[in-house]
């Protein structure tokens, strides 16, 4: 690592004296905010510029370090690594220390996120690395398979109270052997880890069993409760993990600033009115979830549940703040949905996203035109759905020529995933989802699961491919006034098409034209 | 307080500006300052700020002052600039330091946002030495620094994040 003093002698006279670009150069959180928008790349540039950059963009340049075999640790013995600038380290398949993992972890003291993802990982492997954890560790990823439980995992990380003070972020990740339960966590060592975590803001769990919860007063009465008990958790992440209706409810009110939760549930657990709870009327009265996460804003739900979802209805009608939804294998009627659309219209809802997975195949385009067409979606940017150009060709008036889809002006993404054949469409389908996707001014991101015969839905979108452009060579710039792109519209970026057997024979060919030339801001092309 | 008070403000060379209060409540400073002071019908005074510098900023603020999404309007990094502001950032590189710096003096975030990112743009793309020469800045490294530094870009470059 270059060793370069800020020698800042200066006298008040030549203070006086300096250059705006200077005086900038001196406020390291002005540098700080030019620097975000710049790429890695161009940090690494900016550093070889003067002494002065190359002190101003180091800490902004981060170094992800990935160990997978004890050859890559040897990398601790090059003089020239700048250990120093590693942020973000990875270790992987490593289950002992040697004395170049431990130089690593001496001289790499500005690391501040560490994924340990060992099978068996060893508990006194684990306790050796978190006791090497700089200062600044914020970010901490445990994954492993094998014989060792997660409450053995967790107990080890409890050990290190340092590294649980400052923590911000901890991904528990834990695969059960399917021989012994590994997977089990008590309520009590989860309520000791949530307390030792004090600065915790993203929590996420997979395969969890939590056990044992708990019926004492102060946990069920809510006179006792304490309440807002880690208003620090923002995001709450429960893969898998197999935690009943009371507890869930009971972890969730624990967090009351929760602004994203993603949950892939096994069973009902939104289900608040099961048999465990029904005994008791404290329990009851606890259950209710009128005030429940008040704060949120982002839910992902994915369920292999039949059943009505009542609860998990009932449960985001109350969210007023809600900004995306994301539900995936709920078998819920449209009725449901559209329920739930009059009631956050009601509330003043503005939803930005609706992500509804293939899984949901019981809400036909018929119920999703008339959930759309609720207040609550008319400012949507990304809608994502099963469906396919029937649902555009419910909104379109022939008479106007115009689409009648409310959020025409703020869509960005539009993901019609259903994988349709043209020719079972009805009829004028292409035709009224060519004409709106023109009617789209700021959709980048475009999906058509639909198997295309031909290129004919982007007739007339983007550049003409017919068109040639000018010879750059000839070509006299005259500022960005004289550029007009805006018939071009919509400059996508990325888009997914599906394909027929007609398409794969006769038209790949003409990819690069149709698709290719005509969307000359695409990143991202793709077949479903 | 009326919704349409105005406030006098002095910038540095004495010049004197009245402007709307919902105009100067664009800026966090004077928003607190005259929260917790009142308005005492004196000028306020901004020392740290040129009379043309000022005027730039009162142009940016009145410009926006109906803007509800005023204050997130640039959270979004990758967001492209408006046309307007992309026009009010064609400055000389003297003004545009100018305005970062009085931005972040009177604390208006989205203009503070705005120039750095109009500064963030004229490095994009651009070789080390034509940085030099953008921005005047003198190459100060020795050769062997300036390997050092270029190994060490190498070494990392690979695992960048």
């Amino acid at each position: 690592m270059l060793l370069i003093n800020n020698d800042n002698n200066d006298t008040a006279g030549e203070l006086e004296q300096r250059t705006p670009i200077e005086r900038v150069l001196d406020i390291p959180e002005l540098w700080s905010t030019i620097l975000a928008y710049l790429h890695p790349k161009q940090l690494r540039r900016l550093r070889l510029v003067s002494r002065r950059l190359y002190l101003a963009c180091t800490p902004h340049i981060h170094v992800s370090l990935i160990l997978t075999s004890q050859k890559h640790v040897e990398v601790a013995w090059d003089q020239d690594f700048p250990s120093k600038l590693v942020s973000s380290l990875r270790i992987v398949s490593i289950d002992q220390f040697s004395p170049a993992l431990t130089h690593l972890l001496n001289e790499c003291t500005n690391i501040t996120s560490l994924d340990i993802n060992v099978f068996g990982l060893d508990v006194d492997f684990l306790q050796e690395l978190l006791d090497y954890c700089p200062q600044h560790l914020k970010s901490l990823v445990i994954r492993s398979e094998g014989f060792v439980s997660l409450e053995s995992i967790v107990e080890t990380f409890l050990q290190s109270t340092t590294v649980g003070r400052q923590i911000q972020s901890l991904a528990l990740d834990i695969g059960s052997t399917g021989l012994f339960e590994t997977d089990a966590l008590s309520w009590t060592i989860f309520r000791s880890l949530l307390d030792s975590c004090t600065s915790l803001t993203s929590l996420f769990l997979s395969a969890v069993k939590v056990m044992d919860i708990p019926e004492s007063l102060e946990e069920i009465n809510p006179l006792h409760a304490t309440k807002a008990m880690f208003p620090n958790l923002v995001s709450l992440t429960m893969t898998l993990c197999d935690i009943s209706s009371v507890g869930r409810i009971r972890l969730l009110k624990m967090f009351p600033n929760l602004h994203t939760l993603d949950m892939t549930c096994r069973d009902d657990v939104f289900q608040a009115d099961s048999g465990e709870s029904a005994t008791n009327s404290v329990v009851a009265l606890e259950m209710t979830t009128q005030d429940l996460c008040e704060q949120l804003t982002h839910v992902r739900v994915n369920s292999r549940s039949q059943s009505e979802q009542e609860g998990l209805f009932r449960f985001l009608g109350h969210l007023r703040h809600l900004e995306r939804l994301e539900l995936s294998g709920l078998a819920t009627q449209g009725a449901r949905l559209l329920d739930l659309a009059e009631e956050w219209s009601r509330n003043k809802v503005s939803l930005k996203q609706l992500t509804l997975s293939p899984k949901y195949r019981k809400l036909t385009e018929e119920g999703l035109e008339k959930v759309l067409l609720k207040p609550c979606f008319s400012r949507l940017l990304v809608l994502d759905a099963w469906c396919g150009p029937d649902l555009i060709l419910r909104f379109w008036n022939r008479e106007t020529q115009r689409s009648q889809l409310p959020f025409l002006d703020t869509l960005r993404a539009l993901h019609l995933r259903k994988e349709d054949v043209v020719s079972d469409l009805d009829d004028g389908a292409m035709e009224a989802l060519n004409m709106t996707l023109k009617q789209l001014p700021r959709l980048v991101d475009l999906t058509v699961g639909t198997k295309l015969e031909d290129f004919g839905v982007f007739q007339g979108m983007g550049r003409d491919p017919e068109v040639l452009l000018p010879d750059p060579r000839t070509v006299m710039y005259t500022g960005p006034e004289a550029v007009d792109w805006s018939d071009e519209r919509p400059f996508l970026q990325t888009l997914v098409i599906g394909c027929s057997t007609e398409f794969f024979t006769h038209r790949m060919g003409d990819i690069p034209r149709q698709v290719g030339k005509r969307f000359r801001f695409l990143e991202d092309f793709k077949f479903t | 307080m009326s919704a349409h008070s105005q406030i006098l403000l002095t910038s540095s060379e004495g010049t004197e500006f009245i402007i709307d209060r919902d105009i100067a409540d664009k800026s966090m400073l004077l928003k607190c300052m005259l929260e917790d002071i009142g308005e005492i019908g004196q000028a306020v005074p901004l020392p740290n700020v040129s009379g043309p510098i000022l005027t730039k900023v009162i142009e940016y603020c009145t410009h926006h002052r109906d803007d509800p999404n005023f204050l997130s309007a640039n959270d979004d990094v990758a967001a492209e600039i408006d046309e307007w502001d992309l026009e009010y950032c064609k400055v000389d590189q003297g003004t545009l330091y100018e305005l970062i710096l009085a931005a972040n003096y009177l604390d208006i975030k989205p203009l503070m946002d705005l120039t750095c990112k109009t500064v963030a743009n004229m490095i994009k793309a651009k070789s080390p030495e034509e940085i030099r020469k953008t921005f005047n800045i003198t190459n100060d490294f020795t050769p062997e620094e300036e390997d050092q530094v270029r190994r060490e870009n190498g070494k990392g470059s690979r695992r960048l994040s």
